[in-house]
This record gives C-alpha cells, structure tokens and sequence, in this order.
C-alpha cells in the first residue's frame, strides 16, 4: 500500500510538473491548444491525487490533514478539485496556468516533507476539525483561481493573450462567483473551526496571529464582495482585489504558521 | 438625524471599516509577536476584564484593540441601519407585485432582450407565459385593453414574473446572524467567566472559585500510543451541588460537561509523583453569549447560501400591439447576481 501510495503521489507530481511547464510555455506563446491541453493534463492529476488521497486515508485512518506534508498534500487534491468543478460549472480553463504552477511547488514542497504517519492526537479525533480543515483548504482553492481569474482579466488588455482568454465580462463573472463560493467555504469553515475550538480549546476564539489573520482574510473577502456591489468596483479594480486575496490567503496558511509564533498549528 | 441615518447606511462606509478593520488587525498580528508576553493572559480571562486590568495600563501598545472594538461597533450599527434600510425596499420588491410601470424602466433594466413577432397577442402572452411556468416563474399579467400607456397608445400586456422572491431575504438573514455574532461576542466578553487551573483530586471536592458548585473527580484514564503519544484521556467528573452529586460524565478532550450555563473541560491530567495520587486539572467557563455565536453561525450559513446560490430574478414583459398589425414583445430583468447567463433565458423566454 505504501509503494501505491508512492506510485501515485510521484506520478501526481510528474504531472503537476508537467502542467506547470505547459503553463510557462502558455505565458511565453499563448494558444488556446495549450490550455486544451491543460485541461486533459487536470483531469489525469485529479485521478491520481485522488487515488493517492483515498490510499493515504486507508494509510493513516483518519482524514490526512494533520502536519506540513499532509496540509500540502491535501491543499494539493483541493486545488485540482475546485479546478474541476469550476470547468465543470463554466467550461472555462483559462485560470489553469495560474493554477498548475502553484499546485507543482506545493506538490513538490510536500514530495520533500516528512511523510511519517503519526498517531492522531486525542483533540483531532473529531468531525469538526475535518471539516474545519477540508473547507479551508478548499476556499482556498477556489481563491487560488479568483487570483488565476483577476489576472487574466488584466493579462487580456495585452494584445497576445486578447484573442486566447474569454470576454472580459465572463472572467470578471467567474472571478467573482469563485470568490462567492470561496467565502462560503471559508465561513463554514471558520464556523466550524469556532465549534471544534468551543468544545476541545474551552475557546471558540483565541488571540493568536493565524485567528486574526483567519479573519482578516473573511474581512477582506467580504469587503471584496460589497464592494463590487458598488458599480464602480468592478473590472480592474476586482480583477486586483482578486489577486490581493489570494496574497492573503497563503500568508494566512503558510506565511503565518511558518514565520510567526501561533498556537495554531498549518 | 437624517444625515447621520444617511451616514450609516452606506456601503461606501462598509468598505472603508472593512479596510480600517484589516489595517488594525494587521497591526495587531505584529504587536502579537513583538509583545507576545503582555498577550499571554488575553486568553484566560474575559476580553473587557483583560482590558480593563492589562489592556487599559498598556494602552500604547494595545491601542489597536480599542480602536478594533470601535471599528466593529461602527459595522456593526452600519450593518443594523443598511438592513433596516434595505428591508423596506426588499419587502416592497417581493410584495408589492407592481404592473404599473413605464417603458423607461424596462429601458433602465441591465438584462433586456426584444423581438417582433406576428399572431394574436393573447397566443403569444400564453405561449411565454407557458415557459415562465415550466421555468418556475411566478406570475401576474395584465388586462390588455385597460393597459393604455402614457407612452404608447397602443394597447399591451404586461407580464410580470419572478422566482425564488422570498430568497430576497436572504441578505438580511446574513446582516442579522453578524449582528447577533457581535452581539454574542459581546455579552461573553462582558459577562462571561473563567476560571482556570482547577486540580481536582481523586475522591476528593474541589471547589471552583465564583461557582455555586464544586466538581468531584471519581477516577482518570489514560491510554498511550506504542510511540508514548497520547491516545485518550478522559476523567469522570460529577458536579456537587448542596452535597448532592447533580450530574456526573466522562469529560475528555472534544466531549466537555455541560450544567447550568457553564462548561468544565479537561484540560490535563496525571499522576503526583510525591502523593502518588492522581488528579485532573479542569477549566471552568461560563460563556452566555455563545449560544448566540452558534445560532449566528448557522444563521449566516443560510443566509449565504441564499445569497450566493439562489438567483432570485424578476422579469417584466411588455406585449405591445404595433399600428401595423405586429406585435412588439420587449422584456426586461433584474437579478440579484452578476447574472451573465440571464441574457440568455431572456431569450429563451421570449
């Protein structure tokens, strides 16, 4: 089972190398043929990384959430299924060449971590932190492609890319609706994250930098979606908003487990 | 007053506390690490009593959760004044069914759509007002011959639809459970209570510090992983009230007791090595605003669901009989959403 779980995990990595290669060459020669290619390349990344997900929970008994190699791994299976089911939703595939670089150097981040399997300590036995976790990573996700979604928008006003990336009307739409379903997610799971704190931390808010940050991130999403409310935050300006969340958003996962002192773990 | 309700239920001013409400936690993330030690009690005791005895002494370096708590308590009355304003408006929108409307306002609509067909208008009112129908439109219609325009004289059906109205309240729904979270937060942080470091003994009453009760540890248990990690621990507890023994559990991690609006968690357990004892060391909490938090949060996740994933659309449709013999059908809709696809089924419709 552990050399299945090898097999897949590395081919994954292949192939989100392989993805984020395609992307490089997009940005350099821009053809819609790439991004059909993109696309074919997610599908099979999806299968592999769920095939290892599924091989990692048998593994380790219990949702593989817990610790950096995990997180990134997780994070990882998140990004290619939010894709999906926006290509799904949309049809759309331009916000791929954002996504595949990220989803190599996170692949490839955790492909370097300790794999050890460790026993799951008494205070992650509980439904709630798998759905804390899960809808995180997930919003996420689903921010990682508003970023891919805003900046297309501006890469569209570059004559090279105007006749390969969809109307500007439609990005802004898909821009926007990502974010939308990224602050649900997030909310549940920050909702959820109050519940599991509520019942095992005796606090369903505490004081600490990865809170704060948590909440910053929701501020700004929801100061985000007021502000396209207004007709004049729209286009451009959201486009960079777009962009600026998901900035936030790996500084709330990585930036602030990795370079502040917080009780909170990734 | 006017200017001040005016002032507050603007979303320009959403936006602007959102902005202030991210510079004063970005602030306070590093005065987190650069203090770390001023910060180590915020948890253990209740907000405005940290406040009040740490917070207000250091008031140079905890500014910002002062100026936090005015930036929530300014969005929070925005959030309250911009419902209640925008009540009125979502009420008259989904009850008030209005057919009485001019050609300018179609004109005004983002999503319009328009053709000119030939036939009977009553055939053609019938045949849209078939596909509203099996796409789950409400209806009304007008009668044609009274409907005689300002700006045209010839005789036209109007057709009003919409679907999913009651979705319209949603967004209140959202606003409420944020009001309710504040408020929530709020009634713990000023009422609530902590009480930390209680080691309770085996077999013996310990006794917790403003409680009317005293909680009494029956026994402990303790399993460990081959690699020496914890696997489980758990302590049975029973709550003595007036020497009578009220409740009794097994608390562990995750699984707190719950009696009489406060909660006693397990936060630590073990063996004294000198009395060869075991004991457990509880916190004991009241936390009266939390119900709130919890209804707030379920609350705000229908509310967005509703938000974001029900279109709640309306659409009004003019029949207008030209001088010609054709008949002019223009159509017009709103939608709660960035409705990209609504062009498309205003075509559909029509």
């Amino acid at each position: 089972m552990d050399k299945l779980f090898l097999y897949f995990f590395s081919v994954s990595l292949v192939l989100a190398g392989i993805g984020s290669s395609a992307s490089i060459t997009f940005f350099a020669f821009p053809r819609k043929s790439l991004l059909n290619i993109l696309k074919h390349i997610l599908f099979v990344t999806l299968f592999t990384y769920s095939v290892s997900l599924i091989l990692r929970t048998i593994l380790c008994r219990y949702a593989p959430m817990t610790g950096l190699f995990e997180s990134l791994f997780f994070f990882g299976w998140s990004i290619c299924f939010m894709c999906f089911i926006v290509w799904l939703r949309f049809g759309e595939t331009f916000f791929l060449p954002f996504s595949f670089p990220m989803l190599f150097l996170l692949t490839l981040k955790a492909y370097f971590s300790s794999w050890k399997i460790n026993p799951l300590f008494p205070a992650l036995k509980t439904i709630w932190f798998a759905l804390h976790v899960s809808t995180s990573f997930l919003a996420y996700s689903i921010f990682l492609i508003g970023f891919g979604g805003g900046a297309c928008y501006l890469l569209k006003s570059a004559s090279r890319y105007s006749d390969v990336l969809p109307e500007r009307d439609k990005m802004d739409f898909i821009t926007y609706r990502a974010s939308a379903w990224g602050f649900f997610l997030f909310t549940f799971s920050m909702f959820a994250g109050g519940i599991w704190a509520y019942l095992a931390w005796c606090n369903y808010f505490i004081w600490t930098p990865k809170e704060i940050w948590s909440i910053l991130l929701w501020t700004f999403y929801a100061f985000y979606l007021h502000a396209r409310l207004l007709n004049e935050w729209s286009g451009k300006r959201c486009a960079w908003l777009g962009i600026l969340g998901f900035i936030f958003t790996m500084f709330t996962y990585l930036g602030v487990s990795l370079l502040m002192k917080s009780s909170h773990s990734l | 007053m006017k200017l001040i309700w005016k002032f507050f239920k603007s979303i320009r001013l959403t936006i602007y506390l959102c902005v202030i409400y991210i510079i004063l936690s970005l602030w306070g993330s590093f005065s987190l690490q650069i203090d770390g030690d001023l910060y180590k009690t915020i948890d253990n005791e209740v907000l405005f009593n940290w406040l009040r005895q740490t917070g207000r002494p250091a008031i140079n370096k905890t500014s910002w959760i002062f100026l936090l708590i005015i930036n929530i308590v300014f969005l929070g009355i925005n959030t309250l004044v911009c419902t209640i304003d925008r009540l009125a408006n979502i009420w008259k929108r989904v009850f008030n069914r209005n057919l009485n409307i001019q050609i300018e306002f179609l004109n005004s609509l983002k999503f319009r759509s328009e053709k000119i067909a030939e036939g009977d208008p009553e055939v053609i009112k019938n045949v849209i007002l078939t596909q509203l129908h099996r796409k789950g439109y409400n209806t009304i219609t007008s009668v044609p011959d009274k409907q005689q325009t300002t700006d045209n004289a010839c005789p036209r059906i109007i057709i009003y639809a919409d679907k999913n109205c009651f979705f319209a309240f949603a967004e209140v729904i959202v606003h409420f459970a944020f009001i309710l979270l504040l408020l929530g937060h709020l009634i713990t942080s000023i009422y609530g209570s902590k009480s930390i470091d209680n080691v309770a003994w085996k077999n013996y009453k310990t006794v917790i510090p403003n409680k009317t009760f005293s909680v009494l540890l029956h026994d402990i248990n303790m399993r460990f992983y081959p690699s020496g990690q914890p696997e489980d621990f758990s302590a049975d507890i029973g709550i003595i009230k007036d020497n009578n023994e009220v409740t009794r559990k097994v608390i562990k991690i995750n699984y707190p007791l719950f009696y009489d609006g406060n909660v006693v968690y397990l936060t630590n357990l073990g063996y004294d090595q000198s009395a060869n004892w075991p004991y457990a060391v509880l916190t004991v909490n009241s936390d009266p605003g939390a119900k709130f938090v919890l209804w707030a949060g379920i609350f705000f996740m229908i509310g967005l669901l509703g938000t974001f994933f029900v279109t709640y659309r309306r659409i009004w449709i003019f029949i207008t009989s030209l001088e010609n013999g054709q008949i002019e059908i223009k159509a017009g809709a709103w939608i709660n959403q960035t409705g990209y696809k609504m062009d498309k089924e205003l075509e559909n419709i029509i």
